[in-house]
């Protein structure tokens, strides 16, 4: 499926309206207030145009009054409008790369059916895109605009993750050989993870960057993790399906033994091709930062 | 006594808002470029709180570097202080954390709430001027403060809407709740221009009508102007601009000029996107004459230029500032001369 073919209806506009998040609410707060607060934040996440939804003109004259410049109608679209563009553009921020793909109007259209179906939750416009990946699956079958979705989402989720101090080669070699199978190590908290069908992580940058994006490359399971490097920026790496298994499970936080012994079963691995690659894996994980002492 | 005796809280001059671009230019320069002056460029810079509760990460290994060299005060934008769902613990820990982390003198969030039921709209959406409300965000602010443990300050915000509800100018509102919340002000000006052009008042009276003894720190922006859509344009279609308005024109808000300016079919929205007008520096200047030398930052959020070219904004606010102060000072010192009063220039303040 191409993106011109991307699934994209927009909802009835009243299906837009938030559901009432009663848990959130404040008992004590003034029952006008929150007739008048709940009203506006409605209106202003509607999809249509203020002069021509009925609803809320009709609605509008207990709470709104015009100003010398002003109608009402004017005075919330302002603020209806920003609202998706202020979203709009912090979305496309986390997720350049998907925006490109899709095109202005697309990207668009996906914003507004997504922020009515998840509406902000709270405070923290990192985590707006958390269900991004999940929701564009829902809406097209082009695996190449999912990946990417899923992948850019790690770089966001990776972003204000706590630091952890490295695990040392050092530290790692001292411990006793008889006790390295139960031995659990810690991954660094900003290590994605991320399994997919394309090897994406270059068209990304492209997209990204707004320069000539290179051809789509042909379908192959990948395995990406995305880290943080020694600048505490984030970057990726592909890894062999065992390195991403093993991770995956030492990051579930099963013992080495344990992990290896999964690992090979999830990837299909040889006992012999784990343990020839267990000396560099190790090495440069430690290395790169991506064990970190459990403290 | 004033808040800001009674806080201790410093002035810490000039600074800028601290925005992603500029990272390097700040970053890599242990002391900024002095202006042509030879003053420095900025003292002193502001960051937007949300940007910084994470866990880790380059946010928080840039702050620290920042906070090395300069002051770093966190201003926020999403405490909902007037909303009417309750106070978001995880954010309030996650604030105070960063204001221990800055060791900040106060911090500070807007007038608005960004948020009902359970939907965050990530904008600063204006509350109906009521006794209600006030005692309301009062009490909301005071949680906030106890929370924290740091002083206070309170912004007005830009405004598009008027609700009918409104039984008071907002800066009796804001001042009646800052007095209930014993908090300071941050005093946006660009805010207050914006408004009262949009809403048809006198930028003069919010102005005086605030307790000049609250006010901590002044912000200063840009505005730019966006079409109505529903209020055809004036039948010469002329593009009002509020920089080179009438206002503006005289030179001093203290004139007895037009308060706002802008043709039908166009309204002010506060972008933080241009220099600062002509006319919001005449407002800042009627400001200081009346609180001192305040904290003065200048805010430029999209479209974001060079750094020279905030830089040269601020050095423009320590201009104005410095000469609306000795203007102040002078004006005062001749009226309690003629009364045969003794007071210290630094009571003034």
């Amino acid at each position: 499926m191409s993106t011109n073919e991307f699934l994209h209806t927009f909802s009835d506009p009243a299906s837009r309206r938030a559901e009432t998040n009663a848990s959130a609410r404040d008992a004590n707060a003034p029952d006008e207030l929150r007739a008048l607060a709940d009203s506006f934040v409605n209106w202003i996440q509607r999809p249509t145009v203020v002069h021509d939804d009925d609803e809320v003109r009709r609605e509008l004259p207990a709470f709104v009054a015009d100003s010398p410049r002003m109608l009402a109608e004017d005075q919330i679209e302002a603020y209806r409008v920003q609202y998706l563009d202020r979203l709009s553009g912090a979305l496309e921020d986390d997720f350049r790369a998907l925006a490109r793909r899709l095109g202005s109007a697309q990207w668009r259209a996906l914003v507004a059916d997504f922020l009515a179906a998840q509406p902000p939750p709270d405070w923290n416009l990192y985590t707006l895109g958390a269900g991004l990946p999940a929701f564009v699956a829902t809406q097209t079958d082009d695996a190449v605009t999912r990946d990417l979705a899923r992948l850019e989402w790690a770089f966001c989720d990776a972003f204000g993750d706590a630091d952890a101090t490295p695990l040392t080669a050092a530290a790692l070699a001292a411990v006793d050989p008889e006790a390295l199978g139960d031995l659990v190590l810690a991954v660094q908290p900003a290590l994605r993870l991320v399994e997919l069908d394309f090897p994406l992580c270059e068209l990304r940058i492209a997209l990204r960057d707004d320069v000539e994006a290179p051809k789509i490359p042909e379908s192959k399971k990948t395995y990406v993790v995305v880290a943080r490097d020694h600048q505490r920026g984030l970057e990726y790496m592909y890894v062999t399906a065992a390195a991403y298994f093993t991770l995956t499970r030492l990051r579930r936080g099963e013992p080495l033994g344990a992990a290896l012994e999964g690992a090979a079963e999830d990837a299909g691995a040889t006992e012999d091709e784990m343990l020839g690659a267990l000396g560099t894996w190790f090495q440069n994980w430690t290395a790169w930062g991506w064990l970190v002492t459990g403290d | 006594m004033s808040f800001r005796k009674q806080h201790g809280v410093p002035d810490l001059g000039i600074g800028i808002g601290f925005r992603a671009p500029h990272r390097a230019a700040i970053l890599e320069s242990p002391e900024l470029p002095e202006n042509a002056a030879g003053l420095a460029a900025v003292d002193w810079f502001e960051v937007i709180s949300e940007n910084y509760l994470g866990d880790g990460g380059r946010p928080l290994a840039t702050l620290d570097r920042l906070s090395t060299n300069y002051p770093v005060i966190p201003h926020g934008v999403s405490l909902n202080l007037g909303g009417t769902d309750r106070l978001n613990t995880d954010h309030l820990r996650r604030l105070r954390r960063l204001v221990d982390r800055l060791d900040a003198p106060w911090f500070s969030d807007h007038l608005c709430f960004t948020a009902a039921h359970g939907v965050e709209v990530h904008d600063l959406l204006p509350l109906p001027c009521t006794e209600k409300v006030a005692d309301w965000v009062a009490d909301r602010i005071r949680a906030v403060c106890d929370a924290i443990g740091r002083p206070f300050l309170l912004e007005n915000p830009s405004s598009y809407v008027s609700w009918r509800a409104d039984a008071m100018p907002e800066w009796e509102f804001l001042s009646r709740i800052a007095e209930r919340a014993d908090c300071g002000l941050l005093f946006d000006v660009n805010n207050v221009f914006v408004a009262a052009t949009n809403h048809g008042f006198d930028p003069r009276r919010y102005i005086d009508g605030i307790d000049p003894e609250r006010v901590v720190q002044i912000h200063l922006a840009g505005h730019s102007e966006r079409p109505i859509r529903g209020r055809p344009k004036d039948a010469a279609g002329a593009r009002p601009s509020a920089s080179t308005s009438e206002f503006a024109g005289r030179g001093d808000a203290g004139d007895g000029g037009p308060t706002s300016t802008g043709a039908p079919g166009f309204f002010l929205f506060d972008t933080h996107s241009r220099p600062v007008a002509d006319v919001v520096w005449s407002l800042y200047r009627r400001t200081i004459a009346r609180t001192g030398p305040v904290t003065t930052l200048i805010e430029w959020d999209e479209e974001i230029p060079a750094f020279p070219v905030v830089a040269a904004e601020a050095a423009t606010a320590r201009v104005a500032r410095q000469e609306a102060t000795l203007s102040s000072v002078g004006t005062a010192t001749k009226e309690h001369l003629s009364a045969n009063s003794v007071q210290t220039p630094g009571e003034l303040v």
